[in-house]
């Protein structure tokens, strides 16, 4: 009798079956465990992406992984790409590695599927089956298998053939015949043919099921998932769905039953199982050999490199400690076997130094090394800066270092390419990062599966608070809470994405990431291609890692290319040759202008923050800009390291140390621990440890490890204390004392090397602030928030804009006689070959008017939509016509512009003279300009914002009464002052407070200035639909000085509203000269009333005295209140000549 | 309610509303029986917007009012409608007169200083504007009634200089507290401002000194003896009450 309970399943789909399986990895193994399974298998639709975790996690839970996928196979060869054009005609086909053979085996049919055979789903085919069949097992797979659908044709013979050629690719013993019993009909008729086919060759059976999910009652839930994979809704009749709720996890029990009478094929499973044997091995390194001479060893190759650059970096400054260090170094190295990683980073390094790519300095703790230093990894001297190597490669650590390295994100494909060729294709990959379905996601995609309508769904989605979960919504947000407990439709949409929520949806290719391989890549992990074809890992980063490969962050950094520009633009401007990495570290100017908080721009610094930070901190030299960068985050400020910091610096409070002995370490921080790099030299100073152990104890003290361990922890401390001479005492007030600054303490390497590209940012916007200031608003074209930003930042520095122009203007922003002439290519609808061809096309002269325009410029690039924003954005201004003009005669331009072009290729054909040809008579007419209004919106269509005025200044009048002062006059007023302010968001942030309800930042700007402002939930509540950047609105609140000058909103208006809600008075100024005509007045008093309204605006008539004696005021009665608005205020101006109208605020008070 | 205060019923006229902090009024009231007030109408929780709207400038309202002994600020804590007087907003000239006769109400009276004379003064006045009266009329005389109360009419029997009956055109010459007649006139007498006065002028107010007020109200006077009457009352309240009155400024054309 055989053990009913042990049934293994063969056929899983998890949650990286994307889209389609829903079962999570964690949640699979505890239901296997708890239904006491001993083996289960991984099968996903074509792909390897989740076996790594799946395996980790089964072993873990003491259940044998079994790792397969189910492929999807074609009939014909996997490189053709015509005829099997549909998936439908894809049959699947389970294949299960039965040893690592089997494994690589999988790993490579896998990498080829995509590789070789991908075609709307990755394809293998029996030639890739028959090559690499070895080592696997096969299952028949579902309805959709080749055997199985043979037999539905009812083609027994074919079928015996299909099976026959799946025993030559695999071999007998590892071909099984697949039953499975949803309750579809046709499952039954293959059922028969599968016994029929098994008793005929032999070929055992064994069951499975199809899961695709945990429980039956799931089957809604993964419905909704297939609507979103397939982009459908629920309701619609025909679209894939599956006509079961059968596909779940059942138990032994229940498959047995269902089998009853297979119970061999049940039995089988276990057999399957059993046949398998892999162990995965995660603790080998596969580092790649870099190419080294004839007779060399990369050991010596890397001395040498070494030794070279050390005598660059040192010259005649080298002493013994830098020399034992670097021995130190480089045996630690050796010893740990990353000579050739070492190589390999300083080679790429070397490659893009010497190509004209711009590197970073140096990026996290490798900054720390002297080896990275001399082998120009890195620029940084991490002897100078007091950096320790052992932050950086451990060897009481195993673990690959992490060397990240930054290039001007313009030309970083350029370093891909390079490491490509290097290394060869098959070696080099990309690596994949999945996208998973975060909150908002999940309820827009099921929303939309489910049909209801965006508007609703869409808000519900913005009630989860960023970065919460919908079950913690749900319970923490009341307004979330009342839709879940209130409206069935809505509860339902919440629990279906809230079980959808995290799924992965979508594999892409990580930003940064990089993996070489010592060979074929393919020999460790599976590939696949992205949409453009470019190869990538099926693993994602931390899993490749488990794998022991060696990945590297090419990173694209902006600021690298912010910062060549700048160079580029300072040597064409001032014919001056800047080596940024030798800068001169005690430039007045840069420390001044970063003391002022004048930062924008500046790399890591130019946050509000920051800016506060820079004026508090007062930094005069690089050493004390680089705490600056570490400080300004949670944990710093959170535990007073920053105020402290600060005070003692300035002198306000004593320097004081925990025991003399720490003076050493942490004089250069007024006794403040700032860095992990302190709590390192701390732990050996006082305990005698090594640096390598005390970099373990800074990990155990950062992660505030168990009690138990924190306490033999300080046990080892307050130990090797004593052997310093320390007594017990001390040792444990110094232990207790450093461990929470190890947590918040930062990484002084990674912050040292960041403050490099600060400081070579401030220095390079110090002293050529025009060349800065263009060069960032070109690398920020893209982004328009950023272009009105910094334009208004370089108007404060005094620059003045200019408009686009087609005669003066290219394709980035330029100078231009000391001013910033607008580049081209910020236009909307305008780009790099448009603008070529209208420069190419002025050389022959400027542009006189808008047919010449369009005959010289190449209408293919230069076409109707780029001309109508060309036009729109005022960069057609200089043909002398008004905007409107010029858009009504565009279409009659372009067409003389065609005309001309063919008939010059008729006239050079004929060889007719240039000057026979008729010239074209400008078609432009003259027309009045449009409204300012028209006009700005014109502006802020195709460049993201106003150019020519600011839509302030038409509320200007209409807001004087009621705002307390202009943005520009706020920092004289005293924190504590309520004032009500107005202008336009600029800048908005959302995020969510302790309590999980919804706030924001935002910043408003007018002509005058900005002000950031601080909404709270209660305020900003009632403001989120209407608070989005671009938006003109009053604000009334609280000034406070808190890290810069804020404003505690207490209330948010539209400004079309508030003339109505935050003003009670109309005021009208009459002219002297209107009084006098007892008919006007009558008029004007004609038109009050019959503008009254109930609860309307109390109106005030101003009256000039005459003879410069002042003005007195008549106020009517409330029963005289008009209604306010556009007609009331129309018809007064109209009426009175030169009349002033204003509303106001009138409170006594207030 | 507070130990130092009482809930006292009155008539008044609502001569002022300024809004106050978050919905409340300022409300400056005439009342029948204690004379000018300052009170304060507290906004309600619910109804702060449509109680705060209700009071108006110009009508008459009955209201119970908590007095507070140790402020001038009192709290209106009821209040009902007597008289709008509506129809005067329908009318220009009688909208304009009825605000400045308001304002001298406002800052000629004292506070706390009932007077049931000028309380119905007032209420006559702005019936007999409501009621279609030459709203110019109705001002001069008002005005004229409101000085007589105060004790400051003009002098218009005799010469302020020699005490002679006038009966010629003569001069109004603030600091003299009123005409002068032609032989003691010496032109700008001190610097200071005078104006002609014709006889018509003259006759003009005293005639309208002596008349009852209803009989008054119904007067037919010209456009040029009514704004000379006026100009004479502005230079006389300007001179001295040391008061600038701002709606007469409006009433000039």
């Amino acid at each position: 009798m055989p053990d009913r309970k042990q049934f293994v399943h063969l056929h899983v789909h998890t949650e990286y079956s994307l889209l389609d399986g829903m079962c999570r990895i964690e949640q699979l193994i505890a239901k296997a465990r708890d239904l006491g399974m001993r083996h289960l298998a991984i099968t996903d639709h074509g792909n390897l992406f989740g076996v790594i975790p799946f395996y980790k996690k089964a072993v873990g839970s003491g259940i044998k992984p079994i790792i397969g996928t189910e492929v999807y196979l074609t009939s014909g060869s996997r490189f053709d790409k015509v005829s099997s054009k549909t998936p439908r005609e894809l049959s699947h086909l389970i294949l299960i590695a039965r040893n690592e053979q089997g494994y690589k085996n999988l790993i490579e049919i896998s990498t080829r599927s995509y590789t070789e055979g991908f075609y709307y789903k990755p394809r293998v085919d029996y030639e890739l089956l028959q090559e690499y069949g070895e080592g696997l097992i096969c299952l028949t797979s579902c309805l959709k298998g080749e055997v199985p659908r043979t037999i539905l044709k009812g083609d027994m013979d074919e079928a015996g053939k299909v099976l026959s050629r799946y025993i030559d690719f695999f071999g007998r013993e590892n071909v099984f015949l697949e039953l499975q019993d949803h309750g579809i009909a046709e499952e039954r008729i293959v059922i028969k043919g599968l016994v029929e086919l098994s008793k005929k060759s032999g070929i055992p059976l064994v069951a499975t099921n199809d899961i695709h999910f945990l429980k039956q009652d799931d089957y809604d839930i993964h419905d909704t998932l297939l609507c979103i994979q397939t982009g459908k809704k629920k309701k619609e009749k025909d679209r894939l769905r599956f006509s079961t709720d059968q596909v779940y996890f059942k138990s032994a029990e229940e498959m047995y039953q269902l089998f009853d009478e297979f119970p061999h094929a049940c039995e089988n499973t276990l057999r399957v199982a059993e046949m398998t044997e892999l162990e995965l091995k995660f603790d080998e390194l596969h580092l790649p050999e870099f190419p080294v001479a004839n007779g060399q060893t990369p050991q010596l190759c890397l001395r040498n490199l070494c030794e070279k650059g050390l005598n660059e970096r040192f010259g005649d400054n080298i002493n013994d400690a830098i020399k034992m260090r670097l021995e130190h170094e480089l045996n630690i190295i050796d010893e740990m076997g990353f000579t050739s990683y070492f190589l390999i980073v300083a080679d790429i390094v070397d490659y893009a130094k010497k190509n004209g790519i711009m590197v970073g300095p140096g990026r996290g703790s490798a900054a720390g090394s002297l080896v990275a230093y001399v082998t120009g990894i890195t620029d940084i001297n991490p002897i100078e800066y007091g950096l320790l190597f052992e932050r950086f490669l451990n060897p009481e650590r195993k673990g690959m270092p992490d060397i990240d390295i930054d290039f001007e994100d313009e030309r970083r494909d350029e370093v891909i390419r390079y490491i490509i060729n290097k290394y060869g294709s098959d070696s080099v990959a990309q690596i994949a990062t999945f996208d998973t379905l975060g909150a908002k996601a999940a309820i827009r995609d099921v929303g939309r599966a489910l049909d209801i309508p965006f508007g609703l769904v869409d808000r519900v989605a913005k009630m989860v608070p960023s970065g919460m979960s919908i079950r913690r919504a749900v319970k923490e947000s009341a307004d979330l809470g009342e839709i879940y407990s209130g409206d069935d439709e809505l509860r339902n949409l919440l629990d279906v994405a809230s079980s959808l929520e995290g799924l992965p949806r979508h594999i892409s290719k990580h930003a940064a990431g990089v993996v070489i391989a010592p060979g074929k890549l393919s020999d460790y992990v599976p590939l696949m291609v992205d949409s453009k074809g470019e190869v990538a890992t099926q693993y994602p980063k931390e899993v490749l890692e488990e794998c022991g490969l060696l990945k590297m962050d090419i990173l694209g950094l902006t600021t690298l290319s912010l910062i060549r520009l700048c160079l580029n633009m300072i040597r064409e401007s001032h014919n001056v040759e800047i080596d940024i990495s030798n800068l001169p570290v005690d430039d007045e100017k840069t420390y001044e202008m970063l003391s002022m908080g004048e930062s924008d721009g500046v790399f890591q610094l130019e946050s509000q923050g920051m800016k506060d930070l820079l004026k508090r901190v007062v930094p005069r030299s690089f050493k004390e800009l680089v705490p600056i960068i570490g400080l300004y985050r949670p944990g710093p400020m959170g535990a007073g390291m920053i105020d402290d910091y600060i005070d003692r610096k300035h002198g306000r409070k004593k320097v004081e140390y925990l025991n003399p002995v720490l003076e050493e370490i942490l004089s250069e921080t007024y006794g403040v621990i700032l860095y992990q790099e302190q709590v390192m030299h701390i732990a050996s100073k006082v305990a005698g440890f090594s640096m390598a152990e005390a970099d373990l104890i800074r990990r155990a003290m950062s992660k505030k490890s168990g009690p138990e361990f924190m306490e033999s922890l300080k046990e080892d401390f307050e130990k090797g204390a004593k052997a310093q001479g320390i007594d017990k005492r001390d040792a444990e007030y110094i232990f207790e004392k450093v461990t929470p600054f190890a947590a918040y303490g930062f990484n002084k390497s990674h912050t040292t090397a960041y403050a490099v590209i600060a400081y070579q940012t401030a220095y390079l916007k110090a002293n050529y602030p025009l060349e800065f200031m263009v060069s960032l608003l070109t690398i920020k074209s893209g982004d328009t928030d950023k272009v009105i930003y910094y334009i208004n930042v370089a108007k404060r520095m005094g620059y003045e804009i200019l408009q686009p122009d087609v005669n003066s203007s290219f394709a980035h922003f330029s100078i231009e006689n000391g001013a910033i002439r607008y580049g081209l290519t910020a236009i909307l609808n305008v780009g790099y070959s448009a603008v070529e061809s209208i420069v190419s096309a002025r050389e022959d002269g400027d542009f006189t008017g808008l047919t010449d325009f369009c005959c010289r410029v190449d209408l293919r690039l230069v076409n109707r939509k780029c001309i109508e924003s060309l036009i729109k954005a005022g960069a057609m201004d200089c043909l002398g016509y008004t905007r409107s003009a010029l858009l009504d005669a565009l279409d009659t331009a372009i067409e003389y512009g065609h005309r001309r072009s063919s008939e010059s290729k008729v006239a050079v054909a004929s060889l007719l003279p240039e000057e026979d040809m008729e010239r074209f008579n400008d078609v432009v007419r003259e027309k009045e300009e449009f409204e300012q209004g028209e006009m700005l919106r014109y502006e802020k269509e195709v460049l993201g914002f106003y150019f020519s005025g600011h839509p302030m200044a038409q509320y200007k009048e209409r807001l004087r009464g009621i705002i307390t002062c202009q943005l520009g006059e706020i920092e004289s007023i005293p924190a504590g002052s309520n004032v009500v302010v107005a202008g336009q968001i600029i800048i908005k942030r959302q995020i969510t407070d302790k309590k999980g309800r919804e706030m924001a930042f935002f910043t408003i700007e007018d002509e005058t200035g900005y002000v950031e402002c601080v909404s709270f939930a209660s305020s900003y509540e009632k403001a989120e639909f209407f608070l989005t950047k671009g938006t003109v609105v009053v604000v009334s609140g609280r000034l406070e000085m808190n890290n810069g000058l804020k404003i505690l909103v207490n209330e948010i208006i539209p400004v079309e509203e508030a003339e109505r809600s935050m003003t009670n008075t109309l005021n009208i100024r009459v002219p002297r000269s209107f009084m006098e005509s007892d008919e006007n007045m009558e008029s004007l008093y004609q038109f009050i009333l019959s503008r009254t309204t109930t609860g309307g605006m109390i109106v005030r008539l101003y009256l000039e005295r005459g003879s410069g004696d002042g003005e007195v005021v008549m106020q009517l009665p409330r029963s005289c209140s008009i209604i306010v608005d556009e007609e009331t205020i129309g018809g007064l101006k109209k009426l009175v000549s030169g009349c002033e109208v204003w509303a106001s605020r009138e409170r006594i008070n207030g | 309610m507070g130990r130092n205060m009482a809930v006292k019923r009155v008539n008044a006229f609502v001569l002022k509303v300024d809004p106050v902090r978050e919905n409340s009024q300022l409300v400056n009231i005439f009342s029948f029986e204690y004379g000018r007030l300052k009170t304060l109408l507290k906004a309600g929780r619910q109804s702060a917007a449509r109680r705060a709207r209700s009071i108006e400038q110009l009508s008459e309202y009955e209201i119970l009012i908590y007095f507070r002994e140790t402020s001038e600020l009192h709290l209106i804590s009821q209040f009902s409608i007597i008289k709008d007087f509506h129809r005067i907003r329908e009318m220009r000239y009688g909208l304009f007169h009825s605000i400045a006769i308001i304002e001298h109400i406002l800052k000629l009276m004292p506070l706390n200083e009932p007077s049931e004379k000028i309380y119905n003064l007032l209420k006559k006045s702005l019936i007999a504007i409501e009621g279609g009266c030459d709203a110019r009329v109705v001002y001069l005389l008002f005005r004229l009634y409101l000085l007589k109360h105060l004790g400051l009419l003009p002098q218009t029997e005799v010469c302020t200089s020699c005490s002679r009956k006038l009966s010629q055109d003569a001069y109004y010459v603030p600091y003299k507290g009123g005409l002068v007649c032609a032989e003691c006139f010496n032109g700008e007498e001190n610097g200071s401002i005078f104006m002609k006065s014709s006889m018509a002028l003259v006759k003009l107010l005293r005639s309208l000194s002596s008349l009852s007020l209803n009989g008054g109200f119904e007067a037919r006077i010209g456009d040029e003896l009514l704004r000379d009457a006026n100009r004479l009352l502005d230079f006389h309240i300007s001179y001295h009450l040391d008061v600038q009155l701002k709606s007469t400024e409006f009433l000039r054309f």
